[in-house]
């Protein structure tokens, strides 16, 4: 019996062994990304381009994919360890800080210049758009190349709010004219006037709002482009009091427990009732499905929605997909006098939220500029352009010539010719220009080492305050700020408070002036 | 020189297995008393002898204490519930003869079989809220309306019973099995004996059956315990340990805290309080159930 | 199943054993068969009927093989499975090597201070240790020693997991083998370790088997000291199964598909010598 399964066994491996057959004169590099096969975001397209890039520089791709779940784990297990697996990493912003904590990455500024000699692909940093071309830089040098632009913004049902039957109806039930919500208040308003109505005539009561609030996913990301609004107040420079979201630049103090957290907070619940019970279980693509098959009028989240929209097989609003930056609010909490500050026009504050998953080089690696030869060549105007039209790559809008004439170099042909209908294509490219350009302020990314385990930290309690409403704000943020002391005073021991410090204002570059 | 080659034979496996887990063992009781501090002079941190402060960090985590008693109470319900359906199984299996009988055995046997983390991710659709395969056939069999159904992966209370119901559908096949193969070597004599003196039905079972097949009972429970003690598959693929943290378990945090924070003292110290519990109790066991089956067959 | 010989058996269709019948069925079918056939359904359907009740091919949903070639596509499949395949045979390999001399002397010699049972209590002991506790310090210290991610550490690792129950296994298997065989072998010119391996091995192989099969399947199944010790390279299949759950959530058809894959080879195997597997599970309790 043993014998046989040993025999078996043997005959199976050899068969397998047979299979992957290397050339050794090749180099080869081994590049990490978050598992989700040949057909699926950010790793799709690896192996999409794989062989040609092969082709071109007769060396062989390496895809290492780690479940999503394990990649920071494994990411640092191995920097850590000076192993050298890795020669690149296809990674999220957030693992900046634990990158250069560490010293494990390649500035690549000069590969930058060569580039422009025509020894690699060309990309132009000029064409990243400011406020993702900090995620990509630290301390003023470059570090990664620009592959996936994250951030939030509003997708809604532009048929539903511009039908005139529920114009009349939304009128007589609030006085007000139903239009595209400028804040918070108006989107709830307006989410929780269609939740329960069957407003799409399939014959069940549809939603007014879809979130992917699952725990361990990226539930708390909504959070955090909500709370910007209520939080982030507007000024001339990045100062104590300006312009910060996370910390106390000078201090280290967590910002979370302020009266406006305290107010996002109660929104983000206001908002989860105007939407389905599930949605407390739910992943982006849950979250999704049921906005892209017509069960809400809106959702927030990230440009994928808006490519995903357009592929008839998996969506039903192709068309009918209206697109704006995210609301904001009338007042904002200001930390210096301690009061509410009034806004004539909405503070919408822009986002970032995301991974932004982009391509950094390992020191380990020992060819490096193989490994930059393949992030430019994936970073290259045509082949980005082709990433960010096409739905399946997970790649999002974050690069000038996304932007459609005048503001980029986009046509709509560019658009419609990967199948977009050209009036979603309008709403979804001017959607991120405002995000990106026409925003009344920025979200800080955090990128201190130990930002998985605060953020993680952050989405558990979150999750916590959405499937259980008898918890009073306060009490979460209280909790959330208590995690954060405890990790951040873990941290600071060893690494040295000051250094700590440090490491986060020159992350969100403080003392800098904001760009209007 | 007899006893010297009876060692030589045993000596292989024995280190093997000693040395996999002393080696761990006495990393973890020196780091459970260490943690890295910045020292200033030399500019990075050093690895700084600190006493019972990671002890002291895990005991002031209501989180971790939670997951303590989590744990402990998961265990222990899935193991009385498996072993109560088991032996349902297998006492209804072992009155019954013919193919049929054998066929539906061995299909039971099957989940035992199969890998905790695969059947953890299976479950996801089954559980899933409002179109998973309870919740709908709750829907379209029972016209539960949907906002009675229960959200399986968002309540503490149904994610518990969630992750419950994965381990008893998973390892009661095991108890099942091992009952039935107990219960098949019982003496036939004894039974002769007791019908002879009028026993029947529920006293055979509880006079006869249940004191026979105590010994292999006692094997059972244990096994399971200390199984059903390390949980970590199922919650990882089923619940992520949600909602919040009510339902990530021991052995979760001790790798998040250990691989993910690289907080190597905490996680030494957890791991060194689950072992010296598990250890301690679990040989006290054993050589409880070695007396108890020297006593039975004595 | 082992034979059956119940207590109830003589004494033809009673009302209670009618009632056994039909639970014990009912149970199976609710237990087996109902979330059997959800997954299979779940590996054909496109991803719209994912999320549906939905049972029956092309009355109630039209199936596709789409999930399947999309994974069987996947050079990550190859290489878990390459990988496992490598891992559980080495590690039971190596476990029955190292296993059966032991349980034979356990079997067989007198032991002294410490005693044959209280030598395998020192085994069973390490059945405590949870996985976790292990492979944490064991991750860490492989990464300094470089042994982190290699096939190498992996069967190490196994190897010491299943020994204990190995060594079980097999020692009841040597106790059953009638000692006065093995006499009569050594007073026919036998040493010690031709005794062993001529009579006694083929005598106690279909225990030995057993134990090979749980070790085996154990191997297989293993998912927490595999996710620590491993990170790219020797990554095995209930790695490859948790690889389906991504930034975008869990692709349920991906996930059955790659479940279904996984649990498979021991299903097979464990149909095939259940017998056997039955009497290893109860770890010598039962004399079956």
């Amino acid at each position: 019996m043993v014998k046989m399964a040993k025999v078996a066994g043997a005959l199976w491996v050899a068969l397998l062994a047979g299979c992957t057959t290397k050339t050794p004169d090749r180099p080869t590099i081994r590049v990490a990304v978050y598992a989700s096969g040949p057909r699926g975001a950010i790793s799709g397209p690896l192996h999409y381009w794989k062989n040609r890039w092969e082709e071109e520089t007769g060396a062989t791709l390496e895809i290492a994919e780690i479940p999503f779940a394990e990649l920071h784990d494994k990411v640092f297990a191995d920097l850590r360890a000076g192993t050298g697996q890795y020669d690149g990493i296809i990674g999220p912003a957030w693992f900046y800080g634990d990158y250069l904590l560490g010293n494990y990455i390649l500035p690549i500024d000069d590969f930058i210049q060569r580039g422009k000699n025509g020894e690699f692909p060309f990309w132009d940093p000029q064409t990243v758009v400011p406020a993702l071309r900090e995620l990509h830089r630290w301390n003023g040098r470059w570090y990664g190349v620009p592959n996936d632009g994250d951030a939030h913004v509003l997708y809604y049902r532009k048929d539903v709010l511009a039908d005139p039957k529920w114009q009349d109806a939304y009128r007589k039930a609030t006085g007000k004219p139903l239009r595209v919500p400028e804040t918070w208040e108006e989107l709830a308003e307006i989410a929780e006037f269609f939740h329960g109505k069957d407003w799409n005539g399939d014959g069940e009561p549809d939603y007014g709002i879809t979130m992917h609030l699952a725990v361990g996913g990226q539930g708390f990301f909504h959070y955090m482009s909500l709370s910007a609004a209520y939080t982030v107040l507007p000024g001339p420079q990045k100062d104590r009091y300006h312009n910060v979201y996370w910390f106390d630049p000078e201090t280290m103090e967590p910002l979370i427990n302020t009266p406006g957290h305290r107010r996002a907070l109660a929104m983000l619940r206001r908002l989860q009732k105007a939407g389905p019970r599930g949605q407390t279980d739910w992943q982006l693509k849950e979250a999704w499905d049921r906005f892209l098959n017509g069960k809400a009028v809106f959702c927030y989240s990230w440009g994928d929605v808006g490519s995903l929209a357009q592929d008839e097989s998996q969506s039903r609003i192709k068309g009918k997909l209206g697109c704006t930056a995210l609301p904001g609010t009338m007042e904002v909490w200001d930390r210096e006098h301690n009061r509410w500050v009034r806004f004539e026009r909405p503070n919408r504050v822009g986002n970032t939220v995301g991974a932004s998953w982009h391509g950094v080089i390992t020191r380990q690696s020992k060819h490096p500029e193989l490994v930059y030869h393949l992030f430019a060549f994936h970073a290259q105007k045509e082949i980005n352009m082709f990433h960010c039209a096409t739905g399946w790559t997970g790649i999002d809008p974050g690069r000038t010539f996304h932007f459609l004439q005048p503001r980029g170099e986009a046509t709509l042909e560019t658009y419609t010719s990967a199948g977009w209908h050209p009036e979603d294509a309008r709403q979804y490219t001017e959607a991120f220009y405002q995000n990106y350009y026409e925003s009344t302020a920025f979200l800080d990314y955090l990128r201190i080492p130990g930002t998985m385990e605060l953020w993680r930290q952050l989405d558990r309690r979150l999750h916590e305050a959405v499937v259980d409403h008898s918890i009073a704000e306060e009490e979460i943020l209280a909790r959330i700020e208590a995690d954060w002391r405890r990790t951040l005073e873990r941290i600071s021991n060893e690494i040295g408070p000051d250094r700590l410090k440090q490491l986060y204002q020159r992350s969100i570059g403080y003392g800098q002036r904001v760009q209007p | 020189m007899r006893t010297l080659r009876g060692y030589l034979w045993v000596a292989p496996a024995l280190v093997w297995t000693l040395a996999i887990s002393l080696g761990p063992t006495l990393y973890m009781v020196v780091h459970a008393f260490l943690a890295p501090r910045f020292d200033p002079a030399a500019g990075r941190p050093r690895l700084r002898w600190v006493g019972f402060e990671n002890f002291a960090r895990f005991v002031a985590d209501d989180q971790l204490l939670h997951s303590v008693w989590w744990t402990v109470g998961v265990a222990c319900t899935a193991v009385v519930l498996e072993v109560v359906l088991g032996l349902a199984l297998a006492l209804a299996a072992w009155s019954l003869t013919g193919r049929a009988a054998r066929v539906a055995g061995g299909l039971l046997t099957m989940p035992m079989l199969m890998a905790p983390v695969a059947v953890a991710y299976l479950a996801t659709t089954v559980f899933a809220q409002d179109v998973g395969l309870i919740n709908g056939s709750l829907a379209r069999w029972l016209g539960v309306p949907p906002e009675r159904l229960p959200n399986w992966r968002s309540d503490p209370v149904w994610a518990t019973v969630a992750i419950l119901l994965v381990e008893v559908w998973q390892w009661t096949p095991f108890c099942f099995a091992v009952l039935l193969a107990g219960l098949a070597s019982q003496p036939s004599e004894l039974y002769e004996a007791a019908r002879i003196d009028g026993a029947a039905g529920w006293s055979l079972l509880r006079h006869v059956t249940l004191p026979l097949l105590r010994p292999v009972l006692v094997v059972v429970v244990l096994i399971r315990l200390v199984e059903s003690l390390k949980l970590f598959d199922v919650p990882y693929g089923l619940t992520r340990g949600g909602p919040g943290t009510a339902t990530q378990s021991y052995s979760m945090w001790i790798k998040e805290i250990g691989l993910t924070r690289y907080d190597v003292g905490l996680a030494s110290a957890m791991g060194l309080l689950l072992l010296v519990v598990l250890a301690s109790s679990g040989t006290m066991a054993l050589w409880l159930s070695k007396r108890a089956r020297s006593v039975t067959q004595g | 199943m082992a034979q059956q010989t119940g207590s109830f058996s003589h004494t033809g269709l009673t009302p209670q054993r009618w009632l056994a019948a039909v639970g014990f069925y009912l149970a199976v079918g609710v237990w087996i068969i109902v979330p059997g056939c959800w997954t299979v359904a779940q590996a054909f359907k496109q991803p719209r009927d994912v999320h549906s009740l939905r049972w029956i091919p092309w009355l109630e949903y039209q199936p596709t093989l789409a999930s399947w070639r999309e994974t069987l596509a996947d050079p990550q499949l190859r290489r878990t499975l390459r990988n496992s395949v490598i891992v559980s045979v080495g590690a039971t390999t190596l476990a029955l090597l190292l296993g059966c001399p032991a349980a034979y002397a356990l079997a067989r010699f007198r032991l002294r201070p410490l005693g044959a049972e209280d030598t395998l209590l020192v085994f069973l002991s390490q059945r405590f240790l949870p996985p976790v506790v292990v492979a944490v310090p064991l991750a860490l210290m492989a990464q300094r020693v470089g042994l982190y991610d290699r096939l190498v550490a992996l069967i190490v690792v196994h190897t010491a997991f299943v020994l204990p129950l190995v060594v079980l296994i097999t020692r009841s298997a040597f106790l059953d083998v009638p000692p006065e065989l093995e006499q009569a072998a050594r007073l026919d010119g036998c040493t010690m370790v031709g005794a062993f391996v001529r009579v006694a091995l083929p005598l106690a192989a279909p225990g030995v088997a057993a134990a090979g099969l749980i070790a085996f399947g154990f191997s297989w199944n293993e998912f927490v000291a595999a996710l620590m010790l491993t990170q790219y390279r020797a990554q095995t299949l209930p790695l490859f199964v948790a690889s389906s759950e991504d930034t975008w959530g869990l692709d349920m058809g991906r996930v059955a598909v790659r479940c279904l894959i996984a649990v498979l080879p021991p299903l097979a195997a464990g149909v095939a010598v259940q017998r056997f597997f039955i009497r290893g599970l109860t770890l010598g309790a039962v004399k079956g």
